[in-house]
């Protein structure tokens, strides 16, 4: 992972190259994520499984999107649900194209709202 | 309510990567997206107003006073309120559509925990502003509403009822004229119904206010 020391002439270690990837070992991200609640939504914060940067995920729960009023299918208030989310970290990763975020990996967590 | 994050019970799925990449892209840009909507609201619904206003496309008597009692109280109160919320409508439009007219904290702005230390203000300004928005739009829709229903009733609103004085030789009785039968003329005055010959009058004259009855 990229967070490993330098090597002995003092160079960071090489990143990992871009790929559109996941593995059943990544869902351990939500043993050790966070979560920060911010007004219209939250973030999670966190390690990412794969190339090991710090990394924000954001949640917002009312978007303005011009143009559209739609009024779909409304999720239950409990949010229990499952999430999928993907790296975001901004250290760089060869062959990430500009519309791209992170290093590739993605996964899914389960996102539980307790009453306490 | 607290939110916790557990471990999921499915792998994720390519599909899974393209929505996770939908909702990072959809907050992207929304301050400018509310602010050009703001505008193109606040043009719109200028024009809807000035057009009601502006060019008299309703337009009601000019002089409240020809209403009875408590129309013109009526009329002016409504015409308030409708002053009132276009006014606030104004100012939420506004709002919405070039920001707040004043200075904030540095420090409330800058997010250091964050990886875009200005994008949370930017998202934070573009919820606010899609409030203001909202609030403009109601308010001037009821502002509208408002200006209708005041120039509609100085349309419908009954008007005074006209009165009249009649000169006699032992006085001159004044009201509203209630009937007019075989040389009898009905007024409601102030002490009641009067009835009046009209082959005794020597006048007739219409009046805004009857006198004051004279005292004993």
């Amino acid at each position: 992972m990229s967070d490993d020391p330098a090597d002995a002439e003092g160079r960071p270690p090489a990143a990992e190259p871009f790929e559109e990837i996941t593995d059943p070992s990544y869902a351990g991200f939500a043993d050790s994520c966070e979560i920060v609640e911010r007004k219209g939504g939250f973030r999670i914060v966190g390690t990412c499984p794969r190339c090991g940067h710090r990394m924000t995920y954001p949640y917002p729960k009312r978007v303005i999107v011009r143009g559209i009023g739609i009024r779909r299918r409304r999720r239950s208030d409990s949010q229990d649900r499952e999430l999928p989310m993907l790296c975001t970290c901004t250290q760089e990763h060869p062959g990430r194209s500009a519309d791209e975020h992170g290093c590739g990996a993605y996964w899914r967590v389960a996102l539980q709202n307790s009453a306490t | 309510m607290t939110l916790r994050i557990t471990r999921a019970a499915s792998e994720a799925t390519p599909h899974d990567r393209l929505v996770a990449a939908a909702r990072l892209q959809l907050p992207v840009e929304e301050l400018p997206r509310i602010r050009a909507t703001a505008l193109a609201w606040r043009n719109g619904l200028a024009a809807l107003l000035a057009g009601l206003v502006g060019f008299s496309l309703i337009k009601g008597r000019s002089d409240i006073s020809q209403l009875q009692r408590p129309w013109p109280v009526v009329v002016g109160g409504l015409l308030a309120l409708s002053l009132l919320a276009g006014g606030a409508a104004a100012a939420c439009l506004l709002r919405a559509a070039h920001g707040p007219p004043g200075s904030v904290d540095a420090d409330e702005v800058i997010d250091e925990a964050a990886d875009d230390p200005l994008g949370n203000a930017d998202r934070i300004e573009a919820l606010t502003a899609a409030r203001a928005l909202t609030c403009g739009v109601v308010l001037a829709y009821c502002c509208a509403a408002l200006l209708v229903l005041a120039v509609g009733s100085t349309w419908y609103g009954p008007g005074k009822q006209e009165r009249v004085q009649v000169v006699l030789p032992g006085g001159a009785p004044c009201g509203e004229v209630q009937k007019l039968s075989r040389g009898t003329l009905t007024l409601k005055t102030s002490a009641g119904l009067a009835n009046v010959s009209m082959t005794q009058a020597t006048g007739l004259r219409a009046v805004d206010q009857c006198p004051a009855p004279a005292s004993p």
